[in-house]
C-alpha cells in the first residue's frame, strides 16, 4: 500500500486517542485504528472522569465535552443484608469547577475523536489490527486482514485485554488474580426521579462506593436521566454468586432497589478490570519502533476509594506523544519510561501500590460491612437496656476474630489506601 | 452505466429499548444504513465490478450520521456520493421523499439503474421503490432477491409466496432487493481509507427545485404487545380432562377445529 503515516495507533480508547490528539499536535501524520463500530463501543467504564487532565490540555472542553453531571456527592456506603451505613463528603459550593464529573464513556470519546480528527488524523473504526508487522524486531506497521499499513510507529493501546501483546510474546497472559470484572447496567429512571431520589440540584452528580458481602464492591455514578450501576466482580473469591448474577444482588438490595428499581434497566456490559495495580506495570512498555500505552501497559490506578483509568490514560498518552517526538529527533526510546516515571502517574501506581492487596483481602466485603452495621444498629436501636460504644464494638466483633487483629486490619488498610 | 442507490439512516431495531409503557427508547438506540439498502450498495457494487458501472449514493438527512453511512457506502465501493438536507427525515412522506429522489435523477443522472432496499427496518411502508418509478415513468421489479444482468436486460429472480418468479426489464429501471439478494461485503482497510478521503457532496430540496415536503403527522409510537392468554390447567389429577379443556380452548379461539 502506498499510504503511509507517521504513527499508527491501535485502539481508540481514552489511551489511544489521547496520544493521536498529542502526536497530531505536534505535527505528525497520524492514523488510529478501532475494532469496534465507534470509538469506545468496547469500553466498559463506571462513569467518572477526572477533570484536571482535561483542564490541562483540552482547552474549551467543560463547555464542549458531553459532561452528564459534576460529582458534588461522594459517598461511601457499606451494605448488609438489610441494614446500610454510609459515610458521605459533599464538596462546598465555593469550589470552582469540579474535580469530576460522570459521563458515558462512548460519548466522551467520540468528542475526544471528534477533536483528534479536526486536529488532522484519521479515526477509522470496525478495523481490527491482527498483527503488528515486526522486521527483526523493529515495528514495521501493522496487518490488518489482507492489508499491510506502514509506519514509523506503533503505538499499541489496545487497552485491558491485551491481545495483541500476547500474540507477540510481548507480555504474559494476566494471571486471574489480578483481574476483576466490571459488570455494569445503565438504568433509566429520568431526571426528575434521579434528582429527587438522590438529593441532587441541577448539574450535581453523586458518586458512591460500595462495599457488601453480598456482591463485593461496587459503585453508582448518577447521569442526567440514568443511573450506572455496577460490580467489580472479583473471579476467585469462593462460595459467592456466579458473575452472571452479581449485579441483581446489587440492584434489588432494598436500600438501593428503593431509588432504582422501577427504572429501565437499558445496558448490559462487562469487561476485565487488570488490578495488580503497580505490580502489572510492563517493565518495558517500549521497544524498537514501537511504545505501549493506556491501559495495555497497566497504567490504571485503583486507590481503593477512587478507581482511575482516564485521566492516566490521557497523561499517558500525553508522554507517550513526547517521548515519539523525542525518539525521532534521535533520543533513545527508553525516553518514555524516563518520562513516565518522572511523572504522577508512576509515583501515584507506587505510592498505591498495597490496595490490590487490600481489595482482594475478601474480608474487607464480608465481615467489615457486617460489623460496621451491628454497631451501629446497637447504638442506634433504643430499648431497656442500652450499651456503650465499647460494649457494642465487642458485640459486633467479639465471635468473630479479636480485637487486636480487627485493629491490626484496619490499620493495614488505612495505610495502604 | 450509471447506477443510483438510495440508503436510508435508520434505527438499529435489534437494540431497540422501550419504556415500560411501551414507547420506544429512540433518542439512545444506535443507528445504521438499513439492512436491505446495505444490500443494495452490494448490488450496485457488484455491478460496478461486473460490468464497469458508475454508481452514485445518496440518502436524506441532516446529521453528521447521514456522512457517516455515506462513507459506509464509499467503504464498499461506491463512487459518489450527496446527502440532501431535510430536518426530520424519518416522517418524511413516500411521495415528498418520492419527489426529491426524482429532480435529484434530473439533476445527476440519467440513471440506468436505480436501486434501493424494498422496504426500510423503521416504517416497512415498502412503497417508495414504485412512487420513484411511477414519477419517473420507468418499469420497476420490486422486492428481488436475486438480480442478475444478462444480454442487455436485468433479470431479477423474485421469491413469492406461490413460487418464483423471474423478472427481465431493460434500463432504466427501478429495483428493491431483499435481504437475500446478497450478502454485504465488509469494508476492507483500504477502502475504510479511501472512504474517509471521499467528498461527500450536500444539497439542499431548493437546489433540486423541490419547494416544500409533506410529513407524517406522527402521532403515537408504540411497542407491539402479543397479549398472551395466561390459562393454566392442572394436568396434576387427571390428564384426560386437562386436554379435553385445552382443546375446548384452541377450538373457541379458533386455533384448531
Amino acid at each position: 500500500m502506498s499510504e503511509r503515516y507517521d504513527v499508527i495507533i491501535v485502539g481508540a480508547g481514552p489511551a489511544g486517542l489521547a496520544t493521536a490528539y498529542f502526536l497530531v499536535k505536534k505535527g505528525f501524520k497520524v492514523i488510529v485504528l478501532e475494532r469496534g463500530s465507534e470509538p469506545g463501543s468496547k469500553n466498559v467504564f463506571g462513569g467518572r472522569i477526572y477533570s484536571y487532565v482535561l483542564d490541562k490540555y483540552f482547552s474549551g472542553w467543560r463547555s464542549e465535552a458531553p459532561v452528564e453531571r459534576w460529582v458534588r456527592r461522594e459517598k461511601l456506603s457499606l451494605l448488609c443484608k438489610n441494614d446500610v451505613v454510609s459515610l458521605e463528603y459533599e464538596i462546598g459550593r465555593e469550589i470552582d469547577g469540579y474535580d469530576s464529573f460522570t459521563t458515558f464513556l462512548s460519548r466522551f470519546l467520540k468528542w475526544m475523536a471528534l477533536r483528534v480528527e479536526q486536529e488532522g488524523a484519521i479515526v477509522a473504526t470496525s478495523v481490527r489490527v491482527d498483527e503488528v508487522l515486526f522486521d527483526d524486531g523493529k515495528a514495521r506497521g501493522v496487518r490488518v486482514g489482507e492489508d499491510k499499513l506502514e509506519a514509523e510507529y506503533t503505538v499499541i493501546a489496545e487497552g485491558a485485554n491485551t491481545l495483541l501483546l500476547e500474540k507477540h510474546s510481548l507480555r504474559d497472559k494476566i494471571s486471574p488474580k489480578d483481574i476483576t470484572i466490571g459488570i455494569k447496567e445503565v438504568i433509566k429512571l429520568g431526571r426528575e426521579k434521579i434528582e429527587e431520589r438522590f438529593g441532587l440540584i441541577g448539574e450535581e452528580g453523586l458518586a458512591q462506593f460500595l462495599l457488601s458481602p453480598l456482591f463485593g464492591g461496587g459503585f453508582i455514578y448518577t447521569m442526567k436521566d440514568y443511573v450506572s450501576i455496577g460490580v467489580v466482580y472479583r473471579p476467585l473469591i469462593k462460595d459467592q454468586v456466579e458473575a452472571k448474577d452479581v449485579i441483581e444482588e446489587l440492584r434489588l438490595h432494598p436500600s438501593i432497589s428503593k431509588l432504582i428499581g422501577d427504572g429501565i434497566p437499558i445496558e448490559y456490559s462487562a469487561h476485565i478490570i487488570r488490578e495488580a495495580g503497580y505490580r502489572d506495570l510492563m517493565s518495558k512498555p517500549y521497544g524498537d519502533r514501537y511504545l505501549v500505552v493506556g491501559d495495555a501497559a497497566g497504567l490504571l490506578l485503583n486507590t481503593g476509594f477512587t478507581i482511575r483509568g482516564v485521566d492516566l490514560a490521557i497523561e499517558s498518552g500525553r508522554l507517550a506523544g513526547e517521548a515519539i517526538d523525542r525518539i525521532s529527533k534521535g533520543e533513545d526510546p527508553s525516553i518514555y519510561v524516563k518520562l513516565l516515571r518522572e511523572s504522577e502517574i508512576i509515583q501515584m501506581l507506587k505510592k498505591f501500590r498495597g490496595v490490590p492487596e487490600v481489595l482482594s483481602n475478601h474480608k474487607i466485603y464480608t465481615v467489615y460491612p457486617e460489623i460496621a452495621c451491628r454497631i451501629l444498629k446497637n447504638m442506634y436501636s433504643v430499648d431497656e437496656s442500652p450499651i456503650t460504644l465499647r460494649e457494642s464494638i465487642r458485640e459486633a466483633t467479639g465471635s468473630r476474630f479479636s480485637m487486636i487483629k480487627f485493629i491490626l486490619e484496619l490499620l493495614f488498610m488505612v495505610k495502604n489506601l | 452505466m450509471k447506477i443510483l442507490t438510495l440508503i436510508k439512516l435508520t434505527l438499529d431495531i435489534s437494540q431497540l429499548k422501550y419504556e415500560s409503557t411501551g414507547e420506544p427508547l429512540t433518542e439512545i438506540a444506535p443507528k445504521k444504513m438499513g439492512d436491505s439498502d446495505k444490500c443494495a450498495v452490494e448490488e450496485a457494487v457488484r455491478l460496478k465490478e461486473k460490468l464497469g458501472a458508475y454508481t452514485v449514493v445518496a440518502t436524506i438527512g441532516s446529521t453528521s450520521e447521514n456522512e457517516r453511512i455515506i462513507r459506509d457506502a464509499y467503504a464498499m465501493g461506491i463512487d459518489e456520493g450527496y446527502i440532501v438536507k431535510v430536518e426530520d427525515p424519518e416522517i418524511l412522506q413516500a411521495t415528498s421523499i418520492g419527489k426529491i429522489v426524482s429532480s435529484l435523477v434530473e439533476k445527476t443522472g440519467p440513471y440506468d439503474l436505480i436501486i434501493l432496499g424494498a422496504g426500510s427496518l423503521d416504517t416497512h411502508s415498502y412503497t417508495l421503490g414504485s412512487i420513484i418509478a411511477s414519477k419517473l415513468n420507468i418499469p420497476i421489479i420490486a422486492g428481488v432477491d436475486s438480480l442478475q444482468y444478462v444480454d442487455g436486460f436485468f433479470e431479477a429472480l423474485c421469491i413469492m409466496e406461490d413460487g418464483a418468479y423471474t423478472f427481465r426489464a431493460k434500463a432504466p429501471l427501478v429495483v428493491t432487493v431483499t435481504t437475500e439478494a446478497n450478502e454485504p461485503r465488509i469494508p476492507t482497510l483500504k477502502t475504510i481509507l479511501r472512504s474517509k478521503k471521499m467528498e461527500v457532496k450536500t444539497l439542499t430540496i431548493h437546489d433540486l427545485g423541490v419547494d416544500d415536503v409533506v410529513k407524517v403527522d406522527l402521532l403515537d409510537v408504540k411497542r407491539y404487545v402479543v397479549n398472551r392468554r395466561k390459562i393454566l390447567w392442572d394436568a396434576s389429577e387427571d390428564l384426560e380432562k386437562a386436554v379435553d379443556k385445552f382443546i375446548e380452548v384452541l377450538v373457541s379461539e379458533g386455533v384448531a377445529q
